[in-house]
């Protein structure tokens, strides 16, 4: 999987988390950025994405996410292992 | 020392004087030497105990830091944790355990089997201690490496502005700021006077006098009905938010006259439209400590449990976030409470959507406010009454309505006092935020500020002649 494919699958989860197709995240996305991302609907991103991914992400790997762009460097690492 | 006081003020200006003959990167010995001495002020013990906990953490992040193996790093993290919880409930906690005790052996109809000598608690205890537990969690989870200036870190937990009563700083933002400090503009050191004394404006003028109000119906519950407890709870809710944001200003303005930024604390909790809102506004620098390093960890520790797995990291953070407030069963009920109405909000949220389409904006968003604002004076009963017994006695009286009654009380204590404090508490409420703004903006004209400014002084002297009362937030 290209990192193009892996942006269209993150997006993806972002839309149907927020159920909100015009959402399009970019590396420099954080919580600020879009209206409701709370505590809650961050779990089901993360459990969102180990869906898609089909990895699995631990709570310490969490608390180091600051932006879109680490999430995104996690999954290649968690899909590289 | 507290802060309005003019030893403090002497104190301040001293230090601000002495760190123009330093060099950027020497200031930090000033204000390590300078918030040694004022905690000392506080008894030899305490500050010991305040060095060993600067050497447990310290330590503890350094060994941290070293250990690559994760499960090792476990259990160093755990066992700092666990020193610096014990520490904490030696001299916080020991009352509760033996309240717990005696009333175990009352229930069971036999004497106390064990009563623990109580020792005295140290100021900022609860605060200092978040804090430097904070920066341990921050080094296990890399989120940054450990601090090798053992002065640095010295400073970062035992900063004078924020030692007594927060607001807690975090590692990522503080720890930096030592290593070279540049001293503020005169705007800044205008502004942070001016923010000084806006908090003591609220401190003088609304809190304290608040206050004798608030304590002459508390001391004696039975005598008010409940149209008066109405008034009061009212009343205890501003009285609240003046006390602690005034300590919080006078922290934040302190602390920007010496050139060090420390966080915001409050964000007009007030204006909150359910209980969630007001979280992300009230004593910021706590709630957001819990969601970091409690809710959060917890959180995704039990993801898989999905809605559960919040409402689980809700009621433990927020059992904690009633324990850490003291030793008390009032507060463990207040965290018990938040907890409840936080997961009934969840629940509820898109039930509120749908029903706020069909109001009109304004009025959905009015009562929002409303019905939060009357919520959090019925929770701070349990912040402020001495037991669970008063809590009871409180509700019964709340029952007996009588309208006449709050307009006898306010006849009695002098109608024209009442109509003035309104009108205070009326400018704080509504203007609150544009006072903010006012006085945290540097570009403000200063022919205005100068106006607000002389507006304060006269204020704050008045309010001084009337007497004054300790911080509210000391007692944590």
């Amino acid at each position: 999987m290209n990192n193009e494919q892996i942006f269209e699958k993150v997006n993806g989860v972002f839309r149907t988390t927020f159920k909100d197709d015009t959402i399009l995240v970019t590396r420099e996305t954080t919580a600020k950025d879009i209206a409701g991302w709370d505590s809650i609907t961050h779990l089901d991103i993360i459990t969102g994405m180990e869906e898609a991914f089909q990895v699995e992400i631990t709570g310490f790997e969490v608390m180091n996410l600051n932006n879109v762009g680490d999430l995104l460097d996690l999954l290649a690492q968690k899909m590289s292992e | 020392m507290v802060f309005q006081s003019w030893y403090y003020f002497l104190f301040l200006l001293g230090l601000t004087g002495a760190q123009f003959f330093l060099l950027p990167t020497q200031r930090w010995l000033l204000l390590l030497l300078g918030s040694f001495f004022f905690y000392s002020l506080t008894g030899w013990q305490p500050t010991v105990l305040l060095l060993f906990t600067i050497i447990i953490t310290f330590g503890s992040a350094l060994w941290l830091g070293n250990e690559k193996n994760q499960g090792r790093r476990y259990k160093i993290l755990l066992l700092s944790v666990t020193a610096q919880i014990l520490l904490l409930s030696a001299f916080k906690y020991l009352g509760f355990f033996n309240d717990l005790v005696s009333g175990i052996s009352h229930w069971m109809q036999s004497p106390s089997w064990v009563q623990l000598p109580l020792l005295m608690l140290p100021l900022g205890i609860s605060f200092y201690t978040f804090q430097s537990m904070g920066y341990v969690f921050d080094v296990y989870y890399n989120i940054r490496k450990p601090e090798r200036h053992f002065g640095h870190y010295a400073l970062f937990v035992s900063f004078f502005p924020q030692i007594q009563s927060g607001p807690i700083g975090r590692s990522k933002e503080m720890l930096p700021q030592w290593k070279s400090i540049t001293l503020p503009q005169w705007e800044m050191i205008r502004m942070a006077l001016l923010l000084f004394l806006w908090g003591v404006l609220k401190k003088f003028v609304i809190a304290d006098r608040l206050g004798i109000y608030v304590d002459e119906v508390y001391d004696s519950p039975q005598q008010f009905s409940g149209a008066v407890w109405t008034l009061i709870l009212f009343l205890y809710t501003i009285q609240l938010y003046a006390d602690f944001s005034a300590y919080s200003d006078m922290a934040i303005a302190s602390a920007q006259v010496l050139g060090i930024r420390i966080p915001e604390n409050f964000l007009f909790p007030y204006k909150a439209n359910n209980i969630t809102d007001f979280w992300r506004r009230w004593h910021l620098s706590l709630s957001g400590w819990l969601r970091d390093y409690i809710y959060t960890p917890l959180l995704f520790a039990k993801k898989k449990w999905k809605k559960w797995a919040v409402v689980y990291a809700i009621a433990v953070t927020f059992i904690i976030c009633g324990i850490w407030h003291g030793p008390k069963m009032t507060f463990v009920l207040f965290g018990i409470v938040q907890a409840i109405l936080l997961i009934f909000e969840m629940q509820t949220k898109e039930w509120r959507a749908r029903l706020s389409n069909q109001l009109p904006s304004w009025m959905y968003q009015s009562l929002s406010v409303a019905i939060t604002f009357v919520a959090i004076s019925l929770c701070f009963i349990l912040f402020r009454a001495e037991g669970l017994q008063q809590v009871k006695e409180i509700f019964i009286q709340l029952s007996k309505w009588e309208y006449s009654s709050v307009i006898d009380y306010v006849r009695e204590k002098n109608g024209s006092i009442i109509i003035g404090l309104l009108f205070f508490l009326g400018l704080f409420l509504f203007y609150d935020e544009k006072i903010s703004s006012v006085i945290r903006n540097q570009k403000e004209n200063p022919k205005k500020l100068g106006l607000y400014l002389s507006f304060m002084v006269v204020v704050i002297l008045i309010g001084m002649v009337i007497g004054k009362e300790q911080f509210i937030y000391f007692q944590f």
